[in-house]
């Protein structure tokens, strides 16, 4: 691989980074603020575990499009990436709304079922949202997907992600602020929490549930 | 504590003054904050919304809706005068999930018409997508506009747009797709959205270039393809305007057919890049321009130095010769800038008749340029009165002199009074437009002073163009521009040489 | 006396220029006689709460009216139509700047296909409009401006009996409020929307909506016509408050941070006060809460419209405007003089709120009033 083969994704990722973060924010921002004694060490954990999941997400999709080499370029379907995004879309609204409520419902007297109990918990919800934001497909993840695809083989389609994906990650920094704030704006938490419910049903409902059942 | 005291009484001064006053003030003068505000900051709306991103604009000339030279209008009151003239076709880039539309990926392409039309027009526009020698050579429809396609781009799609409605037709015929047609703007532009939601549109988000065919003609329901018969030979081309690329013309492609050899004329396509990152700049080279404009400013200084001289000399011959003749002495004296006598004169006219439309154009001329000298506020009064006597000129004025008069007047000043505070830029261009109108019209009647008159049209449209910048309409600056450009191309060089210059600084700005 | 003359004539010189000045019609003489004595009877009574009360319900009622009629003179009809948002015609209201800011950094456009110059409800306008607001009365524009907000006004005082008590929620309902505005600006940036506009504003009913072509659009029809009937009828009906202003409205959770840079706020002294909760209770803004007064904050909470419901209400008169710069707990100083006295009665911070916040209305209201009229006359007279 050249260099200007490992430069341009690279590039590609830090220029597109704000597109990321556009996606991002409005799961992250919401729910690390919400969390009850976050501490660096903590909220690191679970920056990294949202990361970990969207990585997940982009490799996998690199191995796929990797694999099926330039007919993916045949099959360039807004339309299709438009239905992963709303299945993306239903699936972190369900995750954020468990987290949301897993007080409620594990401590409401009744039997909590151990699956919803474990996949509701912080460093779960963290992931999977991270998974389900990678498989939204932007513009500029279109671009990293149609060059990947061009490369042809599922090794290189991978590299090429990966290094999409590292030029993407100092927009995450500031997001070690959070704690320094949650001490500042104790008061803050609980609109934060609030905050985090509202965007779940978002997603689920507006963003995925009615465009999925009734819109192409 | 003093100086507590004292911060306390100022806050609350200046409160009290923004109480009073500031509040009003800001809203009386919220127009003026908000134009300059846009002037800085530049606001725009998403273009997703609009069409997309622009990726190309062809400029047609105006008033050439007369097919291969010869075709004019039929004679009914459904197609007047302009109606199938397109000035500009403004291809966009390919949208993809647009929110608030009935089509979330799509594709528009602008058709912008000098004359209101609201049924009537037939469009087709055919387009290689791919760039290679698959697709059609020939129309959509055998026979019905008369022509064929260069065979190096065969067409792959058709768009046939009627009225408001549209279809999107493969080269095989297996594909349809419904057209999105949205008239605007009175009837004179047509925004046309292609739904990319089939797949096999879908590849025209990757593309790099689409060559486009652009044929407009008149509807009829009886036409073959909805074409209005044209009731020449049956090989006339029965299309009124089409759009050609650069190095041709309109009516040398149109008017190549040989009835004897049963030849049609061979349209080309205009090629639309269709990122508008990737576009190179197609004119001449920075030094080349460079030297071209050195030149025409020392014609043009020239010129000018000499229609001082000759002004100066007429209002010399006009105060010696006809001195009962007051307002040819009064123009004569304006023209050679000596506003102040000028001034004397015309106000004695308007005492004299207070319904002469030149002396009340000139009289708002001078009141406007004597307002450059005072103060803002004085200055906002002194604009004000000048429109009232230069939109008292415009209506008084009844032959074609006056009106010239009148609309040059006031255009000159809507030109030079700043867009932010009176907003007169659109008025101004109008006004341009319609001077130079009035100049085509008496070029056209004959008479020995043709290229003068084509001249000062060309001026006008110049002008136009420079107001139409002002007020941030880039396209139609671009129209007129190009028009003034091709009215001088033939004219002479040092004569044309202000038309020229303005012309030139315009091309090296949009090359910048 | 002298200064109530004053501030009226300067008063009716703002009326006098912004309604009458250069029309005719008799409907521009009643409203500006109606808002000129509606002015008298505030400052001759001091009491502004009720006279603000019927010129925003009345403001809003005509609003209605007016802009309906504005968009069918324009448009010919209250539905949002394709060839309006390619042309970029949709008006722009306030509730939309908070949720284009952060898309602004993204794309470098205003993601809402809205005017950007030259009309009343264009982008430049209502930035324009938000700004002097904001340095002047701040939050004060949800009670003495708002076209929209006088709906629930002239609503919660239909009835005289709070069937619903919301003193002990005040405190989760304005972190609805704002956990709502963080979620609003949120998804109108991922999604590159305003996402209000598209499914939650309780407003469409009296401005315009968007047809009705596909089940989701019937969803979102559905949605604006709940949203009106539960938070502007319903449950200012049964709580006697400004329900939606306060737990729902992105705009008046925005202007909430924004009124930090404004001139006025409200001040309570805590030396006069008895905690008879009496202002609580009738706050329409759900701002003043036990611990607002026991905990003797001095001001009420970041909620506070300015609107002047708890100053006519108290007891002990231990409530009124102040200056934001005069520190909390602090007044301005003794006058030493007779003219000291003088200047600080025409310096008398409620008054000059007063004027700030009653020349917006005027002048906001400038154009809808009069044309509304009209067009109900018109109505009367056979034609529309």
């Amino acid at each position: 691989m050249t260099i200007a083969g490992i430069i341009e994704p690279l590039v590609l990722g830090f220029s597109t980074g704000t597109w990321c973060v556009m996606y991002c924010a409005p799961v992250l921002l919401p729910f690390l603020t919400a969390r009850e004694g976050l501490n660096q060490k903590r909220n690191i954990q679970l920056i990294g575990l949202f990361l970990g999941g969207r990585l997940f997400a982009y490799v996998l999709l690199g191995l796929c499009l990797g694999a099926a080499g330039l007919l993916v370029m045949e099959f360039f379907d807004p339309v299709l990436a438009r239905r992963i995004s709303y299945v993306a879309y239903i699936f972190c609204g369900i995750v954020l709304l468990l987290s949301g409520f897993r007080r409620h419902i594990c401590n409401s007297g009744k039997k909590c079922f151990s699956v919803v109990k474990a996949a509701s918990g912080d460093p779960m919800t963290a992931l999977f949202s991270g998974i389900c934001v990678g498989f939204h497909i932007c513009p500029p993840f279109w671009t990293a997907a149609v060059r990947s695809a061009a490369i042809g083989n599922p090794l290189a389609g991978s590299i090429y992600f990966l290094l999409f994906y590292a030029g993407t990650l100092p927009f995450f920094l500031p997001l070690l602020g959070i704690p320094f704030f949650n001490n500042r704006f104790p008061g803050f938490r609980k609109i934060a929490h609030m905050t985090q419910v509202l965007i779940g049903a978002y997603f689920l409902i507006f963003a995925g549930l009615i465009p999925f059942i009734f819109r192409r | 504590m003093k100086n507590k005291k004292s911060g306390y009484y100022v806050h609350a001064v200046f409160i009290f003054l923004t109480a009073v006053f500031g509040i009003s003030s800001f809203f009386i003068f919220s127009d003026i904050i908000g134009r300059s505000l846009q002037s800085v900051i530049k606001l725009k709306t998403d273009p997703s919304f609009t069409g997309g991103r622009i990726a190309a604009v062809f400029y047609d000339p105006v008033g050439d809706d007369h097919g291969y030279g010869g075709l004019s209008y039929p004679v009914s009151k459904n197609f007047p005068a302009g109606a199938l003239d397109l000035v500009r076709y403004t291809v966009h880039e390919p949208v993809y999930n647009a929110q608030w539309s009935k089509l979330s990926d799509y594709w528009q392409i602008d058709l912008e018409f000098t004359g209101s039309l609201r049924y009537g027009r037939n469009i087709r526009i055919y387009i290689d997508a791919d760039g290679n020698s698959q697709g059609a050579l020939q129309t959509k429809t055998e026979f019905a506009e008369g022509v064929e396609f260069d065979a190096s781009f065969p067409w792959d799609y058709v768009l046939s747009i009627q009225n408001n409605e549209g279809t999107l037709q493969s080269a095989d015929g297996l594909l349809i797709v419904q057209l999105n047609v949205v008239q605007t703007d009175h009837y004179k532009k047509l925004a046309v959205r292609i739904p990319l939601e089939n797949h096999l549109l879908q590849t025209l988000y990757s593309i790099d270039v689409t060559r486009h065919y652009v044929c407009v003609g008149g509807w009829s329901p009886a036409g073959r393809d909805g074409f209005l018969d044209v009731s020449e030979s049956a090989f006339t081309p029965k299309l009124f305007d089409i759009l050609v690329p650069d190095g041709k013309t309109q009516e040398q492609v149109l008017s190549a057919w040989n009835e004897d050899t049963f030849e049609v004329p061979v349209l080309y396509p205009v090629a639309v890049i269709m990122k508008a990152s990737l576009e190179k700049s197609q004119l001449n080279s920075a030094e080349e321009s460079d030297e071209l404009q050195k030149k025409l400013e020392l014609a043009a200084a020239k010129k000018s130095g000499e229609i001082l001289k000759n002004s100066t000399e007429a209002y010399e011959a006009a105060v010696r010769e006809s001195p009962q003749d007051m307002e040819k002495i009064a123009v004569a004296a304006f023209n050679a800038e000596k506003y102040d006598e000028a001034e004397k004169l015309f106000d004695q006219l308007l005492m004299k008749n207070p319904d002469s439309a030149n002396a009340s154009a000139y009289k708002g001329s001078l009141i406007a340029l004597r307002s450059s000298k005072a103060s803002p506020l004085r200055a906002v009064d002194m604009v004000a009165e000048s429109y009232r006597y230069l939109d008292r000129s415009i209506s008084l004025a009844d032959d074609p002199a006056e009106l010239i008069t009148a609309f040059l007047n006031r255009g000159n000043v809507s030109k030079a009074v700043p867009d932010i505070v009176f907003g007169k830029a659109l008025q101004g261009a109008g006004d341009f437009l319609a001077a130079g109108n009035e100049f085509k019209k008496l070029a056209a009647s004959g008479t020995d002073d043709r290229k003068n008159y084509l001249n000062s049209a060309a001026s006008a449209y110049c002008n136009a163009a420079i107001c139409f910048e002002i007020a941030g309409k880039k396209e139609e600056a671009g129209t007129w521009f190009r028009e003034a450009d091709r009215m001088t191309a033939d004219l002479d060089f040092e004569e044309t040489s202000e038309v020229r210059l303005m012309v030139l600084r315009y091309f090296k700005k949009v090359d910048r | 006396m002298a200064v109530k003359i004053f501030f009226s004539l300067c008063m009716s010189a703002v009326v006098y220029f912004f309604i009458v000045a250069g029309k005719s019609s008799p409907a521009e003489w009643i409203y500006a006689g109606f808002l000129m004595v509606l002015f008298v009877q505030m400052i001759r009574t001091g009491d502004f709460s009720k006279y603000r009360r019927i010129f925003q319900f009345t403001f809003a009622f005509l609003f209605a009216i007016s802009f309906i009629g504005i968009l069918y003179d324009e448009r010919g009809s209250m539905a949002i139509a394709e060839d309006s948002i390619q042309n970029s015609e949709i008006p722009f209201c306030h509730i939309t700047i908070p949720l284009t800011m952060l898309p602004y950094f993204i794309t470098k456009t205003v993601i809402f296909p809205a005017r950007i110059i030259g009309h009343f409800a264009s982008v430049i306008s209502m930035l324009l409009i938000w700004f002097i607001v904001t340095i002047t009365i701040g939050r004060g524009w949800c009670s003495w401006v708002c076209f929209y907000g006088g709906w629930e006004d002239g609503v919660s005082r239909l009835s005289k009996k709070t069937r619903f008590r919301l003193l002990s929620y005040n405190k989760d309902i304005r972190a609805f409020q704002f956990a709502f505005l963080f979620f609003i600006i949120l998804v109108s940036f991922a999604f590159l929307s305003s996402v209000y506009c598209e499914w939650f504003c309780p407003f469409k009913i009296v401005t315009e909506f968007s047809q009705i072509t596909d089940i989701p659009g019937l969803i979102a029809t559905v949605m604006f016509i709940g949203l009106f009937l539960g938070l502007v009828i319903v449950m200012p009906f049964l709580t006697r408050k400004r329900f939606q202003c306060v737990s729902f409205c992105p705009f008046g959770a925005f202007q909430s941070f924004a009124d930090r840079l404004s001139s006025f706020r409200i001040s309570i002294d805590t030396d006069k006060c008895s905690g008879c909760m009496k202002c609580a209770s009738s706050c329409p803004f759900c701002a003043i809460d036990k611990d607002t007064i026991t905990g003797k904050k001095g001001r009420p909470e970041i909620t506070c419209a300015k609107c002047g419901e708890c100053i006519a209400v108290c007891p002990e008169k231990a409530i009124s405007y102040q200056f934001s710069f005069v520190r909390k707990g602090c007044s301005g100083p003794e006058a030493e003089s007779k003219t000291g006295e003088i200047i600080q009665m025409f310096l008398e911070p409620g008054t000059l709120f007063l004027f700030s916040a009653f020349t917006f209305s005027v002048i906001i209201s400038s154009k809808f009033g009069p044309d509304a009229l009209m067009r109900i006359f018109s109505i009367f007279t056979g034609g529309l």
